[in-house]
């Protein structure tokens, strides 16, 4: 379970993020549904503790991610917005390495790299490095990466962004597969089917607030509209109406 | 602690050693110094001109035919010049043309002094030797028929050398070849800075430019123990390369002409022990300080360009003791760079350093370098650094 309190983050004069907060339990996929340069990223990044927040706290099973960063990470796998890869390294070698990274014991290491290949369909790609690997190759190597310690919660920021239809479904699959063996999983988007397809709870942040937070029918049900995405639309333009009277 | 710095060393290997422009940089320049040692011992040895059998052009040698036996006494082979020698000298096919004028025998009888003309092209510095031969030959042979004349005359030729200058040179030779071989520890030195410089900059602007920085500080891994396993593979290259460097141009100095120079330059296995003794602990200073200015940097652009940069410092000390000879005091052995051109210099001409100067040299270069290590994993931790360029 994750719990995210009030967080507000400043760049110089910029407020990425003034107020988010909310809760995402295990089992569910909770999912950040805002416009670009909501704040999302601004917010994942304060979660998986690699930004201090200004203002605000953020636990991970009960552990404070800024009181006890290391202990926190063991508890968290995450896929950041930059998935950048090693080139020159194979994808078993870029799944070793973070294992080490997180202690991983080397007699589990090479079962679970097996268990992670299988589910992710990456056996074709596994010994080869990663410098020609395509789009969707490339996510599932970093997916994967972000597994190999076997966390109970699951971060995502963008997983789908520039994929194309095939691997969108393997993630979808992925991160369904997550879900159902009892994890928490945050997921972040700025497509709205995308969130209605997976997520049990969605977060809609809009200009670095959360502006509504509930189900997919609940949120049809707050804004009285009849899709996702008008509900989507109104969060915003309520938001705008609200900067523009403020 | 050590199973991190292993696997983030292990990777940094990888990488470096997969990673053609990282294998050029640190194996291609320790080519390049000792190429350029042998070159320019052997053309040094050539301009000084001992290799064949000295020869001598002249016009006119008809008019002075003492002069020329008294040339081939000398060994010296003499040949008449072609009509176009002027030219020749002119576009640099021949060093010197002696002319000996048609009313240098009347002058000469006459005892007034006879002239004898020297044409050279005087602003090339690959005839000077020749020059320089022709004339002492000339005063020679000059000095030779004063001295007879004043024999004729009854007078001893001592009276017009009232006083004898000669030269007491207490330098040994390995001292005068000293000031040639100073080349030898700055390549060393360069390659300190060069062979590990693109493993420098690929683990840490290239990590960020290909953006696997977050991912990898997203582990629960003290910064500083990243920086100290990137650090170690930067070492390793930057170290291999300045052995090979060393190694090669101690082969390079082996195989140039240096007797024919009066040079002694072979160095001796313990001198070799020596300078790898005292250049070696650059290696890793030069590496975190690479790490340190390369973290800084937005792209891997940006990092070649500040790494350029800093790879004029280690040659400042050279420079400075090139354009004015430095006298050589304790605390200039703490200062990294410095420390090993004065030891390696001393090395080189024979003289064995102290050893309490080469361990200050070493402590504080290790120092340096735990500093340098040290910062460049405070970096890190920086959400401006990690983060920048976004």
């Amino acid at each position: 379970m994750i719990e995210v309190q009030a967080l507000a983050k400043r760049f110089g004069e910029v407020h990425a993020v003034r107020d988010v907060g909310f809760l995402a339990p295990d089992g569910q996929v909770t999912g950040l549904l805002g416009p670009n340069g909501a704040g999302k990223t601004t917010a994942m990044r304060m979660i998986s503790g690699l930004l201090r927040p200004d203002v605000g706290s953020v636990t991970i099973e009960g552990v404070d991610v800024h009181a006890d960063p290391f202990a926190a990470r063991r508890l968290i796998g995450v896929l950041p917005d930059a998935r950048g890869l090693y080139p020159r390294l194979t994808a078993r070698e870029h799944l070793v390495y973070f294992g080490r990274l997180h202690s991983v014991d080397p007699n589990v290491m090479g079962e679970r790299i097996a268990r992670i290949c299988n589910s992710l369909d990456m056996k074709g790609i596994i010994d080869r490095r990663v410098a020609g690997f395509s789009q969707g190759e490339r996510m599932k190597v970093a997916l994967a990466r972000a597994l190999i310690h076997d966390p109970p919660c699951i971060l995502l920021d963008e997983p789908t962004n520039g994929l194309d239809v095939m691997s969108t479904r393997a993630v979808r699959e992925m991160v369904r597969g997550l879900r159902s063996e009892g994890r928490c999983v945050i997921f972040s988007s700025h497509i709205m089917q995308e969130v209605a397809a997976l997520c049990d709870r969605i977060v809609v942040i809009v200009g670095g607030r959360v502006i509504q937070m509930g189900s997919a029918d609940e949120l049809m049900a707050v804004t009285e509209t009849a899709s996702l995405e008008d509900a989507f639309v109104a969060c915003i333009l309520a938001d705008q109406a609200m900067a523009g009277a403020a | 602690m050590k199973s991190v710095v292993g696997a983030v060393a292990r990777v940094e290997w990888l990488s470096a050693v997969r990673d053609r422009r990282a294998l050029l940089s640190a194996l291609v320049f320790p080519l390049v110094g000792p190429v350029m040692i042998g070159f320019m011992f052997t053309g040094l040895a050539r301009t000084m001109g001992s290799g064949e059998a000295p020869a001598l052009t002249i016009r006119g040698g008809e008019h002075a035919p003492q002069l020329m036996s008294w040339l081939r006494g000398r060994g010296l082979q003499l040949h008449a010049a072609p009509t176009d020698a002027d030219a020749q000298v002119r576009d640099g096919r021949l060093d010197v043309l002696i002319v000996i004028k048609p009313d240098f025998p009347g002058d000469f009888v006459a005892g007034e002094p006879a002239e004898i003309e020297v044409i050279a092209d005087y602003a090339r510095t690959s005839s000077a030797a020749d020059v320089r031969r022709a004339q002492q030959l000339l005063r020679a042979y000059s000095g030779s028929v004063a001295s007879f004349r004043l024999l004729a005359r009854g007078i001893h030729p001592n009276v017009i050398s009232p006083i004898k200058l000669s030269e007491v040179d207490l330098a040994t030779p390995q001292k005068h070849s000293a000031n040639l071989l100073t080349v030898v520890p700055l390549f060393v030195i360069l390659a300190c800075f060069i062979g590990g410089m693109q493993v420098a900059i690929d683990s840490t602007a290239g990590e960020r430019e290909r953006g696997s920085l977050e991912a990898l500080l997203l582990n629960p891994v003290p910064r500083g123990q990243l920086a100290l396993g990137k650090w170690l593979v930067t070492t390793g290259f930057s170290a291999t390369s300045a052995v090979i460097t060393l190694l090669l141009s101690v082969l390079s100095l082996r195989l140039a002409p240096l007797e024919e120079l009066g040079v002694r330059g072979d160095l001796g296995v313990l001198q070799v022990v020596l300078i790898a003794m005292v250049v070696l602990p650059l290696a890793p200073l030069a590496s975190a300080a690479q790490l340190y200015v390369a973290t800084f940097a937005r792209s891997f652009k940006e990092a070649q360009t500040w790494l350029s940069v800093l790879l004029f410092l280690p040659m400042i000390p050279g420079v400075i003791a090139t354009i004015m000879p430095i006298r050589p005091s304790t605390w200039m052995f703490a200062v990294p760079a410095l420390s090993q051109q004065l030891l390696i210099t001393d090395a080189l001409r024979g003289e064995f350093p102290s050893s309490a100067m080469v361990v200050i040299a070493a402590v504080s270069s290790f120092a340096c370098a735990g500093v340098g290590v040290w910062a460049t994993g405070r970096m890190l931790s920086r959400e401006r650094i990690i983060f920048a360029g976004q």
